[in-house]
């Protein structure tokens, strides 16, 4: 029960060293490089993900910024718009004054036209009326002399009446 | 009780049945070791959840009483504990457990003894040795027998708890062979078993880790 066994002792020893290297390489080393890695692994990951919010956060600042700078844009623009339509309504306004204007006295150069050469032809009208009565008035032909005095007596009545 | 049978002889030697247990221990912890690290996958199933359970396991007890530098004992430490371990269980099986023979358990403790000497010297050289004549040259004789006192009190520890056991356990057996026999078992063979493997390689880290200190 109690015998001490220098070969046992040693066997055991060999059996402690062998089962020590064979687990080693099977079991501890293994999984403690896997668990190692995976530790790695799960911090980059975290890292990862902790940069990847950062970026993110950023980007949408700057979306935002660049979103409220497009409506201050947006609002210029139209502003532009209507200032530029404000002044060709102006414009347009004014030109059709200009034509009109410029038709009416067109309108009225030609009225003044047409009263002159009806004046004219009045005038012509008045004198041959007013020789033929001269004429009847008279019953005989009057010299040439004659004629032209009465016609311009006549013309002269005439053109006082007209003023 | 008897001591252990010698099973066979190999070139000569007799082989006992405590070597034969041992290799049957050693048998049953490799297939372990090959099921439980059979895939190694980024979401642990079962198998592997044990796996890291003990190596997490291991490697914080080796962390905790050897230090941060001492991590790398922690194959040796974590193979002690288990091979001691499933030889003192083994007894539940109806096995004659190996740790309840002195040449098995003084081949363990001579391991953690000339551990504690060799990493001894390796981290401190010829000032190791200086150790043994402090506080004054006259303790060394002391010194001495208490370091040689450390294997022989490591494998009487484990060698007397597991015969122990199994005397008593016998003895329970004859004396009420229902019921009885299966709770006095719980402790002797499991509970005592669990704490003798892990006082075992507790003290070896201790003493180790003292000695590089």
């Amino acid at each position: 029960m109690f015998e001490f066994n220098p070969v046992d002792i040693g066997i055991t020893i060999v059996n402690l060293l062998v089962l020590f290297l064979i687990l080693r390489k099977l079991l501890w080393k293994p999984v403690s490089e896997f668990l190692e890695k995976r530790r790695q692994l799960i911090n980059d990951d975290l890292d990862n993900a902790q940069r990847n919010r950062e970026e993110a956060q950023k980007l949408l600042e700057e979306h935002r910024q660049l979103v409220a700078q497009n409506k201050g844009e947006a609002a210029k623009i139209i502003d532009n718009a209507v200032r530029q339509a404000d002044l060709r309504k102006d414009e347009i306004i004014a030109q059709a004054g200009q034509e009109a204007a410029a038709l009416l006295e067109r309108e009225k150069a030609e009225i003044a036209q047409e009263q002159a050469k009806v004046m004219q032809e009045l005038r012509e009208d008045i004198s041959n009326l007013s020789v033929a009565v001269a004429e009847k008035m008279l019953a005989r032909n009057l010299t040439a002399q004659d004629q032209e005095a009465i016609f311009t007596a006549v013309l002269e009545e005439l053109e006082s009446h007209a003023n | 009780m008897q001591g252990p049978k010698t099973v066979f002889t190999l070139f000569g030697f007799p082989i006992t049945e405590s070597v034969v247990n041992t290799w049957i221990v050693m048998a049953v912890l490799i297939i372990l070791a090959l099921v439980l690290r059979r895939r190694l996958e980024l979401r642990p199933g079962k198998a592997q959840n044990i796996a890291e359970l003990l190596v997490d396991g291991f490697t914080g007890i080796v962390k905790s009483t050897m230090g941060e530098k001492n991590i790398g004992f922690m194959p040796y430490m974590a193979t002690l504990f288990l091979l001691i371990l499933f030889s003192n269980i083994i007894g539940i099986f109806g096995f004659r457990t190996p740790t309840s023979d002195i040449n098995v358990t003084l081949g363990y403790a001579l391991m953690t003894f000339f551990s504690i000497h060799f990493f001894g010297v390796k981290a401190k050289g010829l000032g190791y040795l200086k150790g043994f004549f402090e506080p004054i040259f006259v303790i060394a004789p002391i010194n001495i027998i208490g370091e040689l006192a450390r294997p022989v009190s490591l494998s009487m520890r484990l060698f007397g708890n597991m015969l122990g056991g199994s005397v008593i356990m016998a003895l329970i057996s004859g004396a009420v062979a229902l019921f009885v026999p299966a709770v006095a078992s719980i402790y002797f063979d499991l509970f005592s078993g669990i704490l003798q493997s892990f006082i075992f390689t507790m003290l070896s880290m201790v003493f180790i880790s003292l000695a590089k200190d």
